[in-house]
């Protein structure tokens, strides 16, 4: 009994660890694949920009509790949000890049 | 199906040495296929090993002491609650534990990131199994927990578990620990491959924050955990002895809590880059520092496992991570550079990395005095013991320190202050940390505790710094959106749930920390010997031994005492403290002596517990008197056993067993007995005689408990996925597109 459920635990695990070998993703590189490149950049932009919002709502959290004056508030606000912009501009340009055949 | 169990660890083996195979090869040539492989290798690991774990718990369930773990750490009269707990008490279980806890977060970890750190992945898997790998060897060839005996050797009954282990705390604290100890695993393996592909931009850190948090939080909550037990359990009344192993817990768990702090100012600002990779290496490097302790046996500690030979694997696994660690960090410095700089020493960063450093020059003072006897007999030969007052000169000024710049961290901007701003934020908070030092001095004989004082001003003043951080907040919330103040909070913090949950953290640190100086400071403790009806005097309060108490159970025989607390003239509290003893099944003790054992015994303590003091005590029964009554009752019963054991000895060896049974059974040998034991037991409470008893008065302990769950509501606060608890998002694109128009 035990040896014909290790046999059945050998084969799953072989089944298991195979299965991307046989599924015909051989041969098929990061370069290769011009989709899942874009999918992670644009993963990782959508990540920049919510830290870059994260950013900005903390500083309009300093600014409403009285931590940043106003003219602080207004050079560091303006910074961030030209920095979000710029992000959210090049979200743009991959979502395109995906759109597009 | 031990068997079986010997098989599958092998089979982990080959899994984890394909992984790391696949993994390398899929990273270097770059193919998906093989990086895929690799990391369903994690997955199976995690699979076989459930399945191995589960394996091992049936052998417990079964009472099957074929298994020698088994058969050491368990036995047949110990309830089912801690014979599902007994596989980690073991050295063997335990890696069992390790191995099954540290592939399943690496599942989860790989699986959360398969789409992401494409790169990175690959490498961090071969390091994951690099890690299970090693565990996995030594469960495998060093302390494997599927060994069995041979059927004729195998006891009808296990030597049971060590009773101070059978305590409701050790179905949570060891896993907990663990858990925190293979989270860890998971923000270090991303270190070193990032290191490896030179991918140092944040997103790795982003990726794995949750991990390291979910880490703090388990390995925070494992200290709490065994901190409860030493202090209900152990019966010394205290709930830190600045133990090796304790401290190789808290080493790790400080470095975490600076680098979950620092993780921000590399996110928001670029920097801290070597300064952050070196915290993960280093809280890596010493969860498995701290699991050397526990299982090289190198250090005394009540939770080690004893001396044995996993010293030198330990200590090699140490001095690669160590040496890879510092040789990548040095390659890899020109990448690690800072994007920016520091703009003001009076921001919020700035603070952040002074705190940074506190945590860090505590973690070394613990180091180095936890290590202090090894260096010393290394040195000179002898060895030395180091106990709470070679710790605390040093953690003492140094937490002050750091509750101090926790208050302080919170009112200063990300960036930049102005001095009219830092006014604004300081003054009420200051005034009320002033106002609790007053009062604290003017009201109470704390004075001569000066630390101590300190430690409440400086707790009050974080205190009004977190609740003006909500105050304000929400107050801001209102004034944008009207809500009711209880609506409003909510949403600030849903909003904001790092910042908060951060706050709340805080909150619950310094709650702690008042906790632990007064309970430290001001504590009456004092031993007394009495009789029934006599009283002793402490703290304020009159303790009356008022009648002892006696139970016989199956599994143990508990002596306990009646003690009455009054307070001038009033009725405080009833306590109930209890010594059991637990039957040894050594034959040496005897028929009778095996029940009153005084290696396998532990104590309850009568406890009553308050907001604004603790009332403890333990009895240390001696049973001295009633040694003589075992003694003979043991050499009765033993009299009559050799004679009916001589008696089937005369008989044909096959009938020799079943000859002796009759006999027993005939005689109501084994009845007898157990009247024996019970009578002796009685007698304890019929002629009772004087108890020494531990008592001890301490204010504010329940404080350290209510902070330890405020920093871990403060933690969860901070981990659950944004998608819990907020509302639904609109598609990315449109998103985007949206927000362009909001933010110009």
């Amino acid at each position: 009994m035990p040896y014909a459920i290790l046999l059945l635990l050998l084969v799953a695990v072989v089944w298991m660890v195979s299965a991307p070998l046989r599924r015909g993703l051989a041969g098929q590189s990061y370069e290769d694949s011009h989709e899942a490149a874009a999918v992670m950049r644009h993963i990782d932009l959508e990540a920049a920009r919510d830290a870059k919002y994260r950013e900005i709502r903390d500083a309009e959290l300093d600014h409403q509790t009285g931590k940043l004056s106003d003219e602080d508030f207004d050079a560091i606000d303006s910074t961030l949000r030209a920095e979000a912009v710029a992000l959210l501009h090049e979200l743009d340009a991959v979502d395109e890049s995906e759109e597009s055949p | 199906m031990a068997q079986l169990g010997r098989a599958i660890l092998l089979l982990d083996l080959g899994v984890c040495i394909y992984g790391i195979a696949a993994s390398v090869y899929g990273a270097r040539s770059r193919r998906r296929d093989w990086v895929d492989s690799g990391r369903r290798a994690v997955y199976a690991l995690a699979a076989l090993s459930v399945i191995a774990f589960v394996l091992l718990e049936i052998a417990f369930v079964r009472n099957d002491f074929s298994y020698k773990v088994v058969a050491n750490t368990s036995s047949t009269t110990i309830p089912l609650f801690y014979k599902l707990t007994a596989p980690w008490s073991s050295q063997q279980g335990s890696l069992l534990l390790w191995v099954t806890l540290s592939s399943l977060w690496s599942t989860l970890a790989l699986y959360v990131t398969r789409r992401r750190l494409r790169e990175i992945a690959p490498y961090a898997t071969a390091v994951l199994l690099v890690m299970d790998g090693f565990f996995v060897s030594l469960a495998s060839f060093a302390a494997n927990p599927f060994q069995t005996t041979p059927a004729a050797s195998t006891p009808s009954d296990g030597a049971g578990l060590d009773p101070l282990l059978m305590h409701p705390s050790m179905m949570f604290h060891p896993p907990m620990l663990y858990t925190g100890y293979t989270l860890m695993a998971i923000p270090f393996a991303f270190a070193i491959a990032a290191l490896i592909t030179g991918k140092l931009s944040s997103e790795w850190i982003r990726d794995t924050r949750r991990f390291a948090l979910a880490a703090w939080m388990c390995l925070g909550l494992g200290i709490v955990l065994g901190a409860r037990w030493s202090y209900t359990e152990l019966g010394w009344g205290g709930y830190w002895g600045w133990d090796p192993v304790e401290n190789a817990a808290l080493m790790p768990w400080i470095i975490c809590t600076a680098f979950i702090h620092s993780i921000q100012i590399q996110e928001k600002r670029g920097m801290l880059k070597i300064w952050n990779v070196s915290l993960v290496l280093l809280f890596g490097t010493l969860s498995i520092f701290g699991t050397f302790l526990v299982r090289s046996g190198v250090l005394d500690s009540i939770h080690a496992f004893g001396a044995s030979t996993l010293g030198v694997p330990f200590v090699v696994l140490l001095a690669v991570m160590v040496l890879g660690s510092v040789g990548l960090v040095v390659w890899r410095r020109d990448q690690l550079r800072s994007d920016y700089r520091l703009d003001s020493l009076i921001s919020r960063e700035a603070m952040f990395l002074l705190q940074n450093l506190i945590l860090v020059a505590i973690t070394f003072v613990i180091f180095w005095v936890t290590l202090f006897p090894l260096i010393s007999e290394a040195i000179t030969g002898t060895s030395v013991s180091v106990g709470p007052p070679a710790f605390t000169p040093f953690v003492v000024p140094l937490a002050l320190l750091l509750v101090l710049i926790t208050g302080i961290g919170p009112l200063i901007a990300w960036r930049r202050a102005t001095v009219a701003n830092l006014r604004k934020q300081f003054i009420a908070p200051v005034a009320f940390g002033l106002l609790v030092t007053i009062l604290v001095l003017t009201l109470t004989d704390a004075a001569r505790k000066p630390l101590a004082v300190v430690m409440f001003g400086f707790g009050a003043f974080v205190i009004g710094t977190v609740v003006q951080e909500f105050f304000r907040g929400t107050a801001a919330r209102r004034a944008l959106t009207r809500d009711a103040w209880p609506v409003a909070l909510i949403a600030l913090v849903r909003r904001n749930r790092r910042r908060y949950g951060g706050y709340t953290a805080h909150l619950g640190f310094v709650v702690m920390l008042i906790g632990v100086a007064a309970s430290s400071s001001f504590q009456h403790a004092r031993q007394a010997v009495l009789r029934p009806g006599q009283t002793v005097t402490d703290g304020g309060y009159v303790f009356r031994y008022v009648r002892p108490t006696e139970s016989v159970s199956p599994e143990r025989i508990s002596f306990g005492a009646i003690i009455d607390v009054t307070k001038n003239g009033g009725q405080v509290t009833r306590l109930h403290t209890i010594q059991s003893y637990y039957r040894a099944t050594n034959a040496q003790d005897g028929f009778i002596g095996q029940f009153f054992d005084v290696n396998n015994a532990d104590s309850t303590i009568g406890l009553d517990a308050g907001p604004l003091r603790d009332i403890w005590t333990v009895a240390a029964v001696d049973r001295t008197p009633l040694v003589p009554q075992i003694n003979k009752d043991d050499k009765f019963f033993e009299t009559h056993y050799n004679e009916m054991l001589r008696a089937a000895l005369k008989l044909p060896k096959p009938e020799q067993e079943s000859a002796l049974n009759t006999e027993l059974a005939k005689t109501d040998f084994w009845t007898a007995r157990d009247l024996a034991v019970e009578g002796i037991a009685a007698s304890y409470t019929k002629r009772p005689y004087p108890i020494e008893f531990q008592l001890i008065v301490s204010p504010l302990v329940t404080w350290l408990w209510t902070g330890a769950l405020i920093i871990f509501l403060g933690g969860f606060i901070s981990v659950v996925p944004p998608g819990l608890f907020g509302g639904r998002r609109s598609p990315a694109p449109e998103r985007s597109r949206v927000a362009v128009r909001e933010l110009v």
